[in-house]
């Protein structure tokens, strides 16, 4: 589900803007530094918790403004490959800047004291933080599910990404959509960061680590398929660990093994996006 | 109308012979004012930059010490940092680009696989290679070439001796499961604590040990929460973590949740030293014990302080990591081999090398001359929480000396451990 909550930003910007955002992962990576950052004032408190997640949301938004009046836009005519290099130079930026302000080393952030313990169920463990994110990966899907396929913002967002020129001949305002998508889209990551900063260490290596199980999660799911990406999550996430228990020497074999078979078998992923 | 006189032909040759003193003098002085240029050639992007920063650090903390007390025979040293992004193609680019910019002294990646692709090309390019890190046996034995020389323990006298130090400070825990990195060198490292473990229990504890099959995690996972279930569902008091970096944070972050620490009486862990308790800070487990050769704590020489403190500022933290002390100490092994040849050039320096004691953070430092192997001690330090700021403290440190640790010089021959 942590990967979800990375790749739901990733799949949302491909759908709209047909953009394949190599720089998500630094986003999502420059996220987790900020809400750190707001979220050392009161580390054990699960509202400065929340709260920094969601700062560190609306801060990378605002970058990702940016992003698209400097980047986005100039690429969008072009053919993906040229999006893959642009966003991929957007991430070696980001990866500098971050190792500018905050240095290389690793630094850790543990849950608020709320989510520090874990439910026991006879033999098994289940981590209070590790429900939440569960929690908050469903929650999101929700929102975004409902949000695309049943209000009236959604509809404008389906209408520009299948097709932008008939869209805005009907009077929708393309542009502002497409801003207001990749807002999101970065808020999203920024949001991910936050609530995924106390899993894991934080280095600047922190978005590569998500950036390709992302990318996994929304090929195999559609491009563009925020239904597909929820899905294909949960089930990579279960195949992670019956491999785990089947073949223990052999790690983090699972997912590149079904990457495979989907592209051979169907290359358009699981879940295609409706077309019109 | 020239005239020839006498004194006319001794006015033109003093001013000749002046003239040409002054030039002699000029030149002599300019070779003599040129920089003694060191290459350091390190990881600084990508996974493992904090290690690599950490010996860039080392390095240049000695460079500016040996440059304020006058540099080398009033040569100052120029320092060329190359960065090879732990990738052994850019370590061998870096390596010849040096070599033929007129480098050949190199103080090196901490990293054994960059390690072993340079070594090759160290004679061709007649570089003097000085590594401060990398722990793979081969180096100073199948692989041995004279244009190296290791300046850090190795991975039998690191994992063997803290194998022993628990077998003696803790009897009772004799069940053990290790987690590692899925690498080649971890596993090697894994398996030399592993016999050492087999081999100090029943020797010194007087006790069995019982060992779990190791728990493998692929590098860079963001998710180790079943490994740690599989610990927590085996008989283990004792754990080996074999980890690199970020990982060994990541898997002890997740695994409090699990109640880890209350089952597991006893961690030993690979490399990090304290950059554990900086990362972790109040959260850093007790009875955490890491590889560690230097710790103020146990070296208190002048030299070894003065390191210290300057790591401190430039760090803004008491944490030290032994890649450090280690390239510190190449740097000075070099200077003090430069003093002794009184010359740059490879053959020499290497001679002096093999012939020379110096002085280091660690105190008196020799290379063994069969296999160029550093003499020095290992250390293990041990880690704890508290409650002010920052954290954590280094509760203990223990030195394991050289002479119990060191396995048989055997240059040109594959080490075995089963001697």
């Amino acid at each position: 589900m942590s990967v979800f909550l990375v790749a739901a930003g990733l799949t949302l910007v491909f759908g709209i803007l047909k953009i394949l955002n190599f720089a998500q992962g630094a986003f999502f990576m420059m996220g987790a530094y900020i809400a750190f950052m707001i979220g050392a004032t009161n580390p054990e408190s699960i509202t400065t918790y929340i709260f920094a997640s969601v700062g560190a949301g609306l801060i990378v938004a605002v970058l990702g403004v940016v992003t698209d009046v400097v980047v986005f836009r100039r690429i969008r005519s072009f053919e993906e490959a040229v999006g893959l290099i642009a966003t991929f130079a957007v991430l070696m930026v980001c990866n500098g800047v971050t190792k500018l302000f905050w240095g290389v080393e690793s630094r850790s952030a543990q849950p608020p004291g709320a989510l520090a313990g874990a439910l026991k169920l006879g033999p098994i463990v289940l981590p209070m933080y590790s429900l939440f994110i569960i929690l908050a990966g469903v929650a999101l899907y929700v929102v975004l599910d409902l949000l695309l396929r049943k209000m009236w913002v959604g509809k404008i967002i389906q209408a520009v990404a299948d097709d932008p020129w008939m869209s805005e001949a009907s009077g929708v305002n393309v542009p502002l959509v497409f801003l207001g998508s990749v807002v999101f889209a970065f808020f999203l990551a920024g949001l991910a960061g936050g609530l995924l900063l106390p899993n894991q260490a934080l280095s600047p290596e922190l978005g590569g680590a998500y950036l390709l199980q992302a990318f996994v999660a929304v090929v195999l799911g559609g491009l563009g398929s925020i239904r597909g990406a929820f899905w294909i999550c949960i089930m990579l996430g279960l195949a992670e660990s019956v491999s785990s228990l089947v073949i223990p020497n052999v790690t983090g074999v699972s997912v590149y093994v079904a990457l495979i078979l989907v592209l051979v078998l169907r290359p358009q992923g699981l879940f295609q996006l409706r077309k019109a | 109308m020239n005239h020839i006189t006498r004194r006319r032909v001794l006015n033109q040759a003093v001013r000749i012979g002046t003239a040409a003193a002054i030039g002699s003098h000029t030149a002599l002085s300019w070779s003599q004012q040129r920089p003694i240029r060191i290459g350091c050639i390190q990881t600084l992007s990508g996974p493992a930059a904090e290690s690599g920063e950490d010996n860039l650090l080392g390095t240049k903390i000695a460079v500016e010490e040996i440059n304020r007390s006058g540099g080398i025979d009033g040569r100052q040293v120029e320092l060329i940092v190359r960065d090879d992004k732990l990738n052994a193609s850019n370590t061998v680019a870096a390596a010849r680009e040096l070599a033929g910019d007129g480098v050949n002294l190199i103080v090196g990646t901490a990293y054994s696989a960059p390690t072993l692709a340079v070594m090759p090309l160290l004679q061709e390019t007649k570089l003097v290679w000085m590594s401060s890190g990398p722990a793979v046996m081969s180096l100073t034995h199948e692989h041995f070439n004279r244009n190296y020389f290791r300046v850090c323990t190795n991975a039998h006298m690191a994992y063997r001796s803290q194998a022993k130090l628990m077998a003696q400070r803790y009897p009772n825990i004799t069940k053990w499961a290790t987690i590692l990195s899925d690498s080649q060198p971890t596993r090697d490292i894994q398996r030399t604590f592993y016999r050492g473990v087999s081999e100090f229990y029943p020797s010194v504890a007087k006790t069995q040990p019982e060992l779990s099959e190791p728990i493998v995690v692929k590098i860079g996972a963001t998710d180790i929460r079943n490994q740690i279930s599989a610990i927590m569902a085996s008989p283990a008091e004792g754990l080996f973590i074999g980890l690199l970096a970020g990982d060994a944070i990541t898997f002890m972050q997740q695994a409090r949740a699990f109640g880890m620490y209350d089952k597991i009486k006893l961690i030993c862990e690979m490399s990090l030293g304290t950059n554990v308790g900086k990362a972790l800070g109040r959260n850093t487990p007790n009875n955490f014990w890491s590889a560690l050769t230097w710790h103020p704590m146990g070296y208190k020489n002048e030299i070894g302080q003065a390191m210290y403190k300057a790591s401190v500022i430039a760090q803004k933290s008491t944490k030290i990591s032994q890649c450090v002390a280690t390239s510190h100490s190449a740097v000075l092994a070099l200077a003090a081999a430069i003093r002794t040849a009184k010359s740059t050039e490879t053959n020499a320096v290497i001679a002096a090398l093999e012939a020379n004691t110096f002085d280091s953070a660690y105190g008196k430092l020799s290379f063994r001359k069969a296999d160029h192997q550093v003499l020095i001690n290992q250390g293990v330090v041990r880690l704890g929480p508290i409650a002010a700021d920052p954290g954590w403290e280094a509760v203990d440190f223990a030195v394991i000396p050289w002479q119990d640790a060191i396995e048989p010089a055997s240059p040109g021959v594959p080490f075995s451990d089963k001697t």
